[in-house]
């Protein structure tokens, strides 16, 4: 089976008291999830993203069986969610935020493998999957150092080690480079790559537009607790209409036929508006070629995630 | 399961052997507890002081005190777990929330056991008073179901006081009034009114055999005690059991861990 | 002047009113000296088969003033701890704000906080074991308690900059309460302990406090009582300079200006 992943309208309503005066509440219910459905292929890395409180994290919470849904049903692994939710544990591995979920006086490697042993290794088998772990992450010598001496960023290479300790085939990752520098969250997301390199599947959240871009093979939009886009950055961008821009140097300095700006270098740069880059790149080289003039450079920009995440919320 | 039971202890010792500060700060504040408990309690009959008798179980009871509040303390230590986001690691391990605290339990009989060691060299030194074991098989037995019946109750008030805003207020108090119900000071040296009263409490048939077997003086034949205790225990065992998949079951509904 | 006026009011202001937003927790501490005098008269009583309501109003108050004495000593050093650990501490001194208006505006915040402590319990008690007689006694050792609380402050700013410069202040402030709680005979006579620590007790403040304000109540003022005062003070005077003391090893530590 391809699908390794199946949520089928889940269903999450959570009840919250709202405060009336000092003594008073008035229970309310928020629909967290509204009937979320998507598959997610072996081997893929698939990004949930959405605006704060959209659902992400009460479905990755469902998903791992830290939530029962009110409706729906998921199958994680050929496992049901609410049959056989110890295999589905065992089956993944979660970092939920980073900062938490260990003990601060103990070091990194002490935490791996007690995590590892709760998750049924022998203590020479945690302990030697934690010492490769800590290489993997690249946390080298920190991990001998306690975790209330750590950086968020060791923090969460940490969290991914943890992931990693039992070696399960899936991972759930919610919002694993949150809050770290440029070069902390660049090595978070080699490795997050090379994971997937070695067969493992990925739910990843993230705020990051480019990085969910760059990192996933597919995308799902959900917002107010409903997936409203789903499918790879490419066929998002084009179901959308979004342009692209051509941008076209060209070595003459009188151009005919054309409308030019200048360009970085002083010379006349022609740029065109599409949604079909490719076919209009190409009658353009065309045309030019037949004209006799020369071309500098030529460059297409895409349209960004961010620009596809925010026409998607702000539309709905 | 024994896997993950040497896992929870490791970790328990780790983190007793990292907060190296607090066993000397414990060191040097226990034998002044000690002095200020025997001496606030003593204040209403100054004499007795200098009562082999009385002294002895006082001094006992002191010793049932200190293992009673570092149970308590355990109890509270969850919530703490919790706010780390810890227990939801620890659940995604399919471990149960009792094992947990049963590993920590090990190190509390440590923390107990320098208590216990301090109070013996202070009874010796300072009250002229000398502890001994009179029944030291026994004294082991009920110590060790005293153990287990703490470790049950520790996870059941843990589950009860989980979403409590300052459940430190409620160890607090609980830790003083506790002992006080569960015949850690002998009933044999009260009054008859508060000692029947005493033996009312399930606690009584715990914590009163350890003392009992430590002084000497069974209020009861010590079978009879024995019976009763493992009933007690096994009772706890199954509402801490049943309490825990409640609290799980709700939690995973509902993303909060309570139970009310 | 102006300016310092102005940062001690803002400091003093907060914590007025964070205690206000935490009633549960002033009641709690107002609760803990009747629920320990009441857990040793049980106990007490029990063994000895005889009632004393005196011991009991004598435990009580004893209770009262180790609690507020516990508070007093420990307060700044908890507010360097938390204001660390919550950053706000940094933010404090980033501003123009010198460390002893902090000290002084919380020290403020902590005698009104333990003084209305002592006059709800010590109210409570002296009405119930003495009735409207001893009213005015119990007012007056109000004043006299007001005296210790500086050699006690004293102590709270030695304590607070061992804080600064130890890593955990639970590890610091625990034995510390374990010894005055012990040897300063809030709930027993200190002639029932050894020597070497009735030494240590009346080498400290609390003793006198208690002692004081006891004896006012059940008596009258006893300037007897009253002249290790003057001595006591040179706590509140060592306590700046050896505040000021730990707090340049942590500055030549850190390499930053205070906390």
């Amino acid at each position: 089976m391809r699908e390794i992943i199946v949520a089928r309208n889940l269903v999450k309503i959570f009840k919250v008291k709202e405060r009336k005066g000092l003594f008073k509440s008035n229970p309310k219910l928020i629909r967290a999830l509204d009937r979320v459905s998507f598959e997610i292929y072996r081997g893929e890395i698939f990004s949930l993203v959405g605006p704060n409180g959209a659902g992400k994290t009460t479905t990755i919470k469902i998903l791992s069986t830290l939530l029962i849904p009110d409706e729906g049903e998921a199958i994680i692994n050929g496992y049901d969610i609410l049959k056989n939710p110890n295999k589905v544990r065992e089956s993944i591995g979660l970092t939920l935020s980073p900062e938490k979920g260990f003990y601060s006086r103990l070091t990194g490697i002490e935490n791996l493998v007690y995590y590892g042993r709760l998750y049924g290794l022998s203590k020479n088998e945690a302990l030697n999957k934690a010492k490769n772990l800590v290489e993997l992450v690249n946390l080298g010598k920190d991990a001998y150092r306690t975790v209330d001496e750590y950086s968020l960023g060791m923090k969460a290479k940490l969290s991914i080690a943890k992931c990693l300790i039992h070696d399960p085939p899936i991972l759930f990752l919610d919002e694993p480079t949150a809050g770290l520098d440029p070069l902390s969250a660049r090595r978070i997301r080699l490795l997050i790559s090379e994971l997937t390199k070695q067969g493992k599947t990925i739910l990843l959240t993230s705020h990051n537009m480019w990085e969910v871009e760059t990192l996933s093979s597919r995308v799902a939009v959900i917002n107010k607790g409903n997936i409203v886009a789903i499918g790879s950055s490419k066929e998002l961008k084009e179901k959308l209409g979004l342009k692209y821009v051509i941008e076209v140097e060209v070595l003459n300095n009188e151009i005919k036929d054309y409308e030019t700006s200048l360009g970085e270098r002083g010379n006349p740069v022609i740029k065109m508006i599409t949604d079909k880059p490719n076919e209009t790149l190409i009658k353009l080289i065309e045309e030019l070629k037949e004209k006799g003039y020369n071309i500098g450079y030529i460059r297409i920009i895409e349209p960004s995630m961010e620009e596809v995440f925010a026409r998607i919320v702000e539309e709905k | 399961m024994l896997n993950k039971i040497f896992a929870e202890i490791e970790r328990g010792f780790a983190l007793w052997k990292s907060y190296k500060i607090f066993l000397i700060s414990d060191l040097i504040s226990t034998p002044f507890w000690i002095y200020f408990f025997i001496l606030a309690i003593l204040i209403y009959a100054q004499h007795l002081l200098n009562d082999r008798f009385i002294m002895t179980n006082l001094m006992w009871g002191l010793f049932m005190f200190f293992f009673i509040s570092s149970f308590m303390w355990l109890g509270n230590s969850v919530i703490i777990i919790l706010q780390q986001g810890i227990m939801e690691n620890i659940i995604l391990t399919n471990t149960k929330l009792s094992i947990h605290i049963f590993g920590r339990g090990i190190i509390s009989i440590l923390d107990t056991t320098i208590g216990g060691i301090i109070i013996i060299l202070m009874s010796y030194f300072t009250f002229k008073v000398t502890l001994y074991i009179a029944d030291p098989l026994f004294f082991i037995i009920f110590l060790i179901l005293a153990f287990l019946f703490f470790i049950f109750f520790s996870t059941i008030y843990a589950i009860l006081i989980i979403a409590v805003r300052s459940p430190w207020i409620i160890t607090n108090i609980l830790q003083f009034i506790l002992p006080f119900f569960s015949g850690a000071i002998p009933i044999q040296i009260f009054q008859k009114e508060i000692a029947g009263i005493i033996t009312y409490s399930p606690l009584f048939y715990i914590v009163g055999p350890v003392v009992a077997s430590a002084t000497g003086y069974y209020i009861m034949d010590k079978y009879l005690l024995l019976t009763i205790a493992l009933i007690i225990v096994l009772f706890t065992a199954s509402i801490s059991n049943y309490l825990e998949k409640l609290l799980i079951k709700k939690a995973l509904k509902e993303g909060k861990f309570s139970l009310f | 002047m102006k300016k310092y006026i102005n940062q001690f009011i803002a400091i003093f202001s907060v914590e007025i009113k964070s205690l206000m937003r935490q009633a549960g927790q002033f009641g709690f501490v107002i609760f803990l000296p009747f629920l320990f005098s009441f857990f040793t008269f049980g106990i007490g009583a029990g063994i000895s088969g005889s009632i004393s309501l005196e011991i009991w109003f004598y435990q009580l108050i004893g209770f009262t003033v180790l609690t507020l004495a516990l508070i007093f000593t420990e307060s700044s050093a908890w507010y360097v701890r938390e204001g660390l650990l919550t950053g706000r501490l940094e933010y404090l001194l980033a501003s123009p704000t010198h460390p002893l208006v902090v000290v002084t505006a919380t020290a403020l915040y902590n005698a009104i906080f333990a003084l209305l402590m002592f006059f709800i319990i010590g109210f409570i008690g002296t009405i119930a074991v003495y009735g409207i007689a001893k009213i005015l006694n119990f007012i007056l050792s109000i004043f006299i308690l007001v005296l210790f609380l500086l050699p006690m402050l004293g102590i709270n700013l030695i304590v607070a900059g061992l804080t600064i410069i130890a890593k955990e202040p639970q590890g610091i402030i625990q034995p510390i309460n374990s010894i005055i709680s012990a040897v300063s005979g809030f709930v027993y006579p200190i002639t029932l302990l050894p020597l070497f620590l009735q030494i240590l007790g009346k080498s400290l403040p609390y003793y006198y406090a208690v002692e004081n304000v006891r004896i006012t109540i059940t008596e009258f003022v006893n300037l007897l009582y009253l002249y290790p005062l003057p001595l006591l003070l040179l706590y509140f005077l060592s306590g700046i300079v050896i505040y000021r003391f730990l707090e340049n090893i942590f500055i030549r530590k850190r390499g930053t200006y205070g906390w």
